[in-house]
């Protein structure tokens, strides 16, 4: 009964989001308030559907319902509740349903805070939301639908993949999620924009926060994402250049971009274009990151089972949807004007640049992740794309970019005045290159000229972003929320480019055989065997190691890998064992019994990898402290006051230093 | 990005539940070839899998390569050597990096000529938005921006959002207070 | 900076009505045109991806199966011990001048149990041999196998150390190449025989007589 109910529920749902589609955008276009105002309930209505229909899913994967299919094929009677609820995301059909959820929810979020909008602008947001919500939604019914039942239920269901039984598994799906879906409010302001035919830029400001948010989340998603499968695989990286994490990692650059560029258009009515084009272009690589994942078109090791159905039918809908955007986008941009004006060294000069090198970067992976497909669909035969060509050509236009960052953070609008901060500018870059060679040589004793570059660069970044804040302290200024979060994200940047620059070419990596007593050399550190042991868990049998690490004689820390023999898939999953030592992982993975007592293992080691965490994590941190501002608050819902014109002395109050 | 290791578990199905890992403790008898067969390990790609370098790979096939390769290494083989018959064998697709060639002109030189574009349009937009900046009134200063208590003096600068405060201080300006 | 502004003053742009927020490159009026392509430049490019990524979906079925390399060119040279025979080796010097299949399989492998009917029913009625190559197998276990579920080849030869596997390009077991008189491998099927399979692309590559019945 109830596997229908949640079917039902999302038979609802679309039919709502049908209504809020049509409202919202018709609502507005035809001046009848009334449809107006039904936009709100259609949207509630389509959320109260959607969680009511996840609700029936997760509540049958809770009281193992094998009767329903999704539920068979990804639990299992052993599998802990935890897990059981995670599963809801586990695979294709579940996963759609998550994106449905959380766009719902984003939407909820969007009409409830935009209460100081006007009333038909924010319809027309909703209407397209509506219009993406409704799209997912046939498509999950008519291709994916999680609620279809096994006549007659099967005795046990096949559990979920042990890989998944992880909780990496619960953060980083919702999160990553929340990041791609977010990116459609983005979409739809930037629609919405177009829709009204708007030439000024007062929708720059009311997207910011929400372009921000959805850039945090999809920073953090990422960024779990590399953790998760680090630390999860006994082998392996944090970034394989694989064609999925491409798929998330281009809607991020695209957002960086779109961060930022909405700050010119915010504040000068500049880039006006640009900001559009890319509000469209960073939900639109998210689609197309959903159908490379779901279609079976590319070669990766994140690919859900392949299905050309399905493929074709989120092509379609990739089709209407961006390409109704961007054809809306050929009609109005061309209106939009601006008579602005700035120097070579203004700040909007920078950020120009940041956009069109953010912009290569996005087309260079893209490029590369399409390639395979491009060669095959001109008959070319295969053509494999790997790490190789993605690092060169990424660094291309990134390393200048990074160099820029630390310059353009000292500019002014308008006028770049870069003159007078020649002296901080300068000072910084020594600085940064002083510590990077001394690192380099010193810690490392090693000669690698990148690492000196990139450390250099992320500590010039990190050294740039101070000054200003640190000067407004000391000058008992004020510090905004926007800069002192903007100094955060950037001091984020910095860490992982240091972080990036010591990994890469500082990890060591080795494959040992090691019985009881033995130990092998790998890098600075000894590994030592000390004995292995047998071991259940609530789904598996497991065969745990005991291995001490030691450096210069001194113990540092014992690690316990384990081989596990799943019970139901009869897969064998290795789970490394890593302890984190001042920074540093110390990762080893157990491979095979060699007999004997003797084992097969891979030891790694990555130094300073913490940095590669915080980096990331400092980044969505700044991003939230920014979008929480108070301007974004202010009572805002006529068009910004033109230039030139004195500030109401509400306005003005808020601000004072 | 939810790894579904499609291809893992079908290999297991296909290859039987022989627990082979990507772990591969074969030594080399000296720390160059050691080196080069790290390097060799991770710029080819593994025929079989999803998307896994050499180095990563649990199927039995990579195995045999990996063998393969440690045999050709102390054959004294070079690096180009092994590369061609591992090509010759698995077709290109078994490279992580494209081939210099005709064929992959386009992907190696896209970045470049996507840079060229990009500065080529970055300065003609700077150009035309340069030579409106005096006429323009504008003052980045009005929205919303704080009193402009400090502007007097101080060529300009002032609190003003996303701006940076601080001066470099010649000798001879006052500082702030 | 006021260099600039002063060397500007000189070349003011046009009226405000020509200069678009993004796009100023102050040509005169009748620049319009090429400035409106500009912005149909993002539909166009999305039109093309589209229609690259339809064509991938077309081809998806086909996706990471690599044609092999070896298929229309002369099969490697090989020689390997025989199972159960120390010090005889057999392998391509033997085979000249001949069809045969050269089938890849392990005891380990699920998926050669089940193709190992369909080799049976194959050796049986037509008279092509078939040669094993026992991958990465203890002799015991192969030995085993066959004698358990049936011997459907003409020979078997072992190879401990897989290198013959790579030679030919072998992805996983079980995998079958069809090799002509002249040495040439004609066909390469990844994966178990099924008897469509066996009709489709290996009988119908054999001249008329060796894939019937033997006589």
């Amino acid at each position: 009964m109830r596997p229908e109910l949640g079917h039902f529920a999302l038979i609802l749902a679309m039919l709502l989001a049908g209504l809020q589609a049509f409202f919202g955008i018709v609502g507005p276009a035809l001046k009848r308030d009334r449809w107006v105002s039904a936009t709100m309930s259609a949207a509630a209505g389509q959320l109260v559907m959607v969680a009511t229909a996840v609700g029936c899913l997760v509540m049958s994967f809770v009281d193992f319902d094998f009767s329903v299919r999704y539920v068979a094929e990804n639990s299992n009677s052993a599998l802990p509740l935890f897990y059981r609820i995670t599963a809801l995301w586990g695979a294709h059909e579940g996963s759609l349903l998550l994106w449905i959820l959380l766009l719902a929810g984003w939407t909820a979020v969007v009409a409830i805070a935009t209460q100081r909008l006007p009333r038909r602008f924010v319809a027309r947001v909703l209407g397209v939301l509506g219009f993406l919500s409704f799209g997912f939604l046939l498509f999950t019914l008519i291709t994916s639908n999680p609620f279809l039942r096994l006549e007659p239920p099967a005795p046990d269901g096949i559990d979920l993949n042990p890989l998944l039984q992880d909780p990496g598994l619960a953060t980083h799906p919702p999160v990553l999620y929340t990041g791609y879906v977010g990116l459609a409010v983005a979409f739809a302001f930037a629609c919405a924009a177009m829709l009204e035919g708007k030439t000024d830029s007062s929708w720059a400001r009311w997207t910011r926060p929400w372009a921000t948010a959805a850039w945090a989340f999809l920073t953090c998603g990422i960024t779990l994402g590399s953790w998760w499968s680090y630390y999860t695989l006994g082998w392996g990286g944090f970034w394989a250049w694989d064609p999925v994490e491409n798929a998330s990692f281009m809607p991020w650059l695209v957002g960086t971009a779109l961060i930022h560029s909405l700050a010119v258009t915010d504040k000068r009515g500049l880039f006006k274009s640009w900001t559009l084009l890319l509000s469209l272009l960073g939900f639109s690589l998210s689609l197309v990151g959903t159908f490379l994942v779901r279609s079976g078109v590319t070669v990766s090791v994140h690919s859900f089972a392949a299905d050309p159905t399905r493929g074709t039918a989120i092509l379609i809908f990739l089709v209407i949807a961006i390409g109704a955007a961007l054809a809306l986008y050929a009609w109005r941009a061309p209106t939009l004007k601006s008579n602005a004006g700035f120097e070579l060294t203004a700040r909007e000069s920078f950020l120009l640049f940041n956009n069109i090198l953010l912009v290569i970067a996005a087309a260079t992976v893209f490029g590369g992740t399409m390639a395979p497909l491009i060669a095959e669909a001109l008959g070319q035969g295969a053509l494999s794309v790997g790490p190789p060509y993605f690092r060169p050509t990424f660094l291309l236009p990134i390393l200048p970019l990074l160099a820029l960052v630390s310059i353009g953070i000292h500019a002014g609008w308008k006028r770049g005045h870069l003159g007078d901060h020649a002296r901080a500018i300068l000072a910084t870059l020594a600085l940064a290159v002083a510590l990077a060679l001394a690192v380099v040589l010193g810690v490392f004793a090693g000669r690698h000229i990148l690492a000196v570059v990139g450390l250099a660069l992320g500590g010039w970044i990190i050294l740039s972003s101070l000054v200003d804040p640190i000067d407004r302290l000391r000058r008992h200024l004020s510090l905004p929320r926007s800069i002192l979060g903007m100094s955060i994200a950037h001091i984020g940047l910095g860490v992982a480019v240091i972080a990036i620059s010591i990994l890469e070419p500082f990890t060591v990596e080795r494959d040992i055989a090691l019985g009881n007593g033995q130990s092998a050399q790998v890098g600075a550190y000894d590994f030592k065997l000390i004995g292995t042991s047998n071991v259940e868990g609530p789904n598996y049998s497991a065969i745990r190691a005991e291995v001490t690490v030691s450096r210069n004689g001194r113990t540092v820390t014992t690690l316990f890998p384990e081989s596990r023999q799943f019970w139901v898939r009869k897969q064998t999953e290795s789970k490394a064992g890593m302890k984190n030592v001042h920074g540093t992982d110390l990762k080893l993975a157990l491979g095979d019994d060699l007999g004997a007592g003797r084992w097969s293992m891979r030891a790694q080691i990555r130094p300073m990898i913490t940095l590669l965490w915080l980096g990331p994590l400092l980044m969505a941190l700044g991003g939230f402290c920014a979008l929480s501002d108070r301007r974004y608050r202010t009572a805002r819902a006529t068009e910004p006051i033109p230039a030139g014109v004195a500030a109401p002395p509400g306005a003005a109050k808020e601000h004072a230093a | 990005m939810l790894p579904l290791f499609a291809a893992l578990v079908a290999a297991l199905l296909v290859f039987g539940a022989l627990p082979v890992h990507a772990i591969d403790p074969a030594q080399l008898p000296n720390p160059q070839l050691e080196a080069r067969y790290d390097t060799l390990l991770h710029e080819l790609r593994c025929p079989v899998c999803q998307d896994e370098s050499l180095a990563d790979s649990p199927a039995d096939a990579a195995g045999e390569i990996r063998a393969q390769i440690r045999r050709m290494l102390l054959e004294g083989k070079t690096d180009a050597q092994i590369k061609q018959y591992l090509v010759s064998r698995y077709s290109e697709f078994v490279l992580f990096k494209p081939k210099y060639s005709w064929r992959n002109a386009w992907l190696w030189l896209l970045p470049f000529f996507l840079l060229a574009i990009g500065i080529v349009v970055a300065l003609r937009i700077i150009r035309a938005r340069v030579s409106l900046v005096d006429r323009d009134d504008a003052d980045p200063d009005d929205e919303l921006a704080p009193p402009r208590e400090e502007r007097l003096g101080q060529r300009g600068r002032s609190t003003r959002d996303g701006d940076p405060a601080h001066v470099s201080r010649p000798a001879g300006e006052g500082a702030a207070h | 900076m006021s260099k600039t502004a002063a060397a500007h003053a000189k070349n003011l742009p046009q009226p405000a009505r020509t200069a678009d927020a993004t796009r100023a490159p102050a040509t005169p009026p009748a620049g319009e045109k090429p400035r409106l392509i500009r912005f149909i430049i993002p539909l166009a490019a999305f039109v093309a991806i589209a229609a690259v990524l339809g064509v991938g979906i077309k081809n998806s079925g086909t996706v990471g199966e690599i044609k092999s390399p070896l298929v229309g060119k002369p099969a490697p040279n090989w020689s390997l011990p025989v199972l159960d025979q120390p010090g005889r080796t057999f392998g391509s010097k033997e085979l000249a001048g001949k069809w045969y299949v050269l089938n890849f399989w392990g005891s380990w492998c699920f998926a050669c149990k089940d193709e190992h009917q369909e080799l049976l029913k194959i050796s049986s009625s037509s008279s092509v041999p078939i040669i094993g190559v026992d991958w990465r197998d203890d002799d015991g276990s192969a030995r085993n196998f066959l004698d358990t579920l049936g011997d459907p080849y003409a020979t078997v030869a072992t190879d401990h150390d897989g290198r013959v596997v790579v030679d030919w390009g072998v992805y996983g077991a079980p995998e079958s190449f069809l090799v002509n008189p002249e040495g040439v491998v004609v066909y390469k099927k990844i994966g178990p025989i099924t008897p469509e399979e066996w009709n489709k692309n290996f009988a119908s590559r054999l001249p008329p007589g060796l894939s019937d019945r033997k006589s």
